[in-house]
């Protein structure tokens, strides 16, 4: 392989790192700030940020977040919120992109920040919900 | 304008489009590049001619090595993305003409690796910009402005 062809290579991976690890630390940054405020009647809450016009959000994520209540329906509050009309809320999380879900633990703690649509299954294990399929025992980790 | 999308046709373009770039960068085919550009250009412009929905519909669909996940969608977005895609590579073929074969190839593999991500990991890259795009006012503006 020439080494034009390998610095091309060694420049999208770099790009893709860079991307990847910038992300993690700005997750990172603010899951820190608590969220008490949102928790309403002490349940997890998840917060859904989506527009209008935003593909993945009506097939992809809504599905995922309607197949989440239908499972856990008295155990966590789940919220769709318009991240071009309530831009401070979006900020508050420093939302990236949409879909992104915020997940809140009822002690208020930020559990976990998504970019990117995500399903029901991961959404669950996430807030440590028994019944979210395989992932339903792991662990709360940092999301991406 | 909401219709009936083929959500898997829009995957296996991703697919394929990738396959092409991955298969053009390990064999340093460069003119390769500039067909797949021409070819997601052809299928921005006219959704028919899209020669990669073609062989879906052909081949992958009567031989149902997959069937169709209709959704109801807009598919401008879509398309909206695969010209994105088309200008991307055809710069990529661009730089590679011109002699700037690092450049050249990094775009090309940027698109790809693109397409993968939206595959496997449902991070669409185009709503990323397109939010980033409104929350800055670009977009309203442009509308403002016609």
């Amino acid at each position: 392989m020439g080494a034009d062809r390998l610095l091309a290579v060694g420049l999208v991976a770099a790009v893709l790192l860079a991307a990847w690890l910038g992300l993690r630390w700005r997750v990172g940054r603010y899951r820190r700030r608590p969220a008490t405020d949102l928790v309403r009647d002490g349940r997890p809450l998840v917060l859904a940020f989506v527009t209008a016009d935003c593909v993945p959000c009506r097939t992809v994520q809504k599905p995922a977040l309607e197949e989440l209540r239908r499972r856990f329906p008295h155990h966590l509050d789940v919220r769709e919120v318009d991240a071009t009309a309530d831009v401070a809320l979006a900020r508050r999380f420093g939302i990236l992109t949409v879909p992104s879900t915020v997940l809140i633990s009822s002690g208020g703690r930020v559990v976990a920040i998504n970019h990117g649509a995500v399903g029901w299954e991961r959404l669950a294990a996430q807030l440590g919900l028994n019944g979210g399929g395989r992932h339903a025992r792991m662990p709360v980790r940092t999301a991406r | 304008m909401s219709t009936r999308v083929d959500h898997n046709a829009i995957k296996f373009t991703q697919v394929s489009l990738t396959v092409v770039a991955v298969a053009a960068f390990l064999a340093n085919l460069r003119h390769l590049v500039g067909v797949l550009a021409l070819v997601l250009a052809a299928g921005t412009a006219w959704p028919t001619a899209n020669l990669f929905r073609l062989l879906y519909q052909r081949v992958v669909l009567p031989r149902g090595w997959l069937r169709p996940h209709l959704v109801d969608d807009d598919p401008a977005p879509h398309r909206f993305a695969q010209g994105v895609g088309a200008t991307l590579l055809a710069a990529g073929w661009g730089a590679l003409a011109a002699g700037w074969a690092a450049v050249g190839w990094a775009l090309t593999l940027l698109v790809a690796a693109l397409a993968m991500v939206n595959v496997v990991a449902n991070f669409c890259a185009g709503c990323f910009v397109y939010y980033q795009l409104r929350r800055r006012g670009i977009i309203r503006r442009a509308a403002e402005a016609r």
